[in-house]
């Protein structure tokens, strides 16, 4: 049985006027003191895609991010989607639900458990903040019903990773680790982006060797091992010589 | 986080019995070699990690075992584990580590390998 949660729903107008787009900012605002646990952003009316309507659901979002609400955009057309995915943005909100499986009437959200639904979070790269996130990544994977020691797998994966990012990373204070969470019907990825210093883990090293381990006290790269051999895929790279991208597959199947 | 604390109790003057609660990841794995090593230089050639509430380990909680085992098997004792649920094993067979290690199924086998009711 899927937890029932609060959800609000808001339209946004095609002809996104100064005084619409105020209107539509107000109302959101107003949307948002209700602390809901998602906002609906109704697309439908969206038919000609302007930077306005980009502006908008991108500040949308993030003031949901403040008050920890999740977006999701409903009955968004085909031309919306494609303008997102072409500026990489259709990642970011949850999407796919038709305004027909919203029981607005009673506030009732059908099921949440939706392949297309994607956890983005962002952390300051710290120690401190890995097991809130994983609380929540744990929380996320709890929806799916994947099998149980898959979940284990990811959330070990997840630990790792979140671990070598906040204690080796050094990213520097203030900027922020983003992890997305993209489950698929046959699996899941997870999409790590940090500004620390570059650091490939896909790079050739030794093998883990558990005797010698034992023997020289020597533990280097269990986690690495760990990411790997649990993970199905492992892919990295350096975006814009800024950004350490980290993307990690795990089959459920 | 109080879940995890961990805990120990003499079992016999060589043979200490310690708890590291649900989770044994950064936040507890220095605390755990602390434990362990104190427990060696103290005469407890036999430590018996009790796993029974372990939820979750890291690379860390692994780390913190595997760089203590040594010590223990030069003074003739052993780390042993037990209780180890499904979850916790499966992070030390990913590792390939249970052949190494010495891994009983509950704190009766601990005590009989480390001499206790022989």
């Amino acid at each position: 049985m899927v937890e029932t949660k609060q959800i609000q729903a808001i339209r946004i107008p095609d002809q996104l006027t100064a005084d619409s787009q105020a209107a539509f900012e107000q109302e959101l605002k107003s949307l948002l003191a209700l602390q809901p646990a998602t906002i609906c952003l109704d697309c439908s009316e969206i038919e000609h895609v302007t930077s306005n309507h980009i502006k908008v659901l991108w500040e949308s979002r993030a003031a949901a991010q403040e008050t920890g609400a999740t977006i999701r955009l409903t009955s968004a057309g085909v031309a919306l989607k494609r303008v997102l995915e072409v500026l990489d943005l259709y990642c970011l909100f949850e999407s796919d639900i038709s305004t027909d499986e919203l029981d607005l009437a009673t506030g009732v959200m059908p099921d949440l458990k939706q392949p297309s639904t994607v956890l983005h979070v962002e952390f300051e790269a710290e120690a401190g903040r890995i097991n809130t996130v994983l609380a929540r990544f744990r929380d996320f994977l709890r929806e799916l019903n994947i099998p149980r020691m898959c979940t284990v797998e990811l959330e070990t994966i997840f630990y790792e990773v979140a671990t070598n990012i906040c204690l080796h990373g050094r990213v520097n204070k203030g900027n922020l680790v983003s992890l997305m969470v993209i489950p698929k019907s046959d699996r899941i990825t997870l999409r790590f982006v940090d500004s620390g210093q570059p650091f490939d883990p896909t790079s050739p090293r030794p093998p883990f060797r558990p005797d010698a381990a034992i023997h020289n006290r020597q533990n280097r790269g269990l986690g690495l091992t760990i990411i790997t051999r649990m993970a199905n895929r492992v892919h990295y790279n350096r975006q814009d010589g800024q950004f350490n991208v980290l993307t990690i597959e795990k089959n459920w199947s | 986080m109080t879940e995890q604390q961990i805990t120990q109790k003499t079992l016999r003057d060589d043979i200490l019995v310690v708890n590291p609660g649900t989770s044994l990841d950064n936040t507890n794995a220095h605390e755990m070699v602390n434990l362990i090593s104190t427990a060696q230089d103290n005469g407890f050639n036999y430590i018996i990690v009790d796993m029974a509430d372990l939820q979750f380990i890291s690379s860390a909680g692994v780390g913190s075992i595997l760089g203590t085992v040594e010590t223990s098997r030069e003074a003739g004792g052993d780390i042993v584990m037990c209780n180890a649920s499904e979850t916790i094993l499966h992070v030390f067979e990913v590792l390939d580590l249970t052949e190494y290690l010495t891994i009983k199924t509950d704190n009766h086998e601990a005590a009989q390998f480390c001499g206790i009711g022989k």
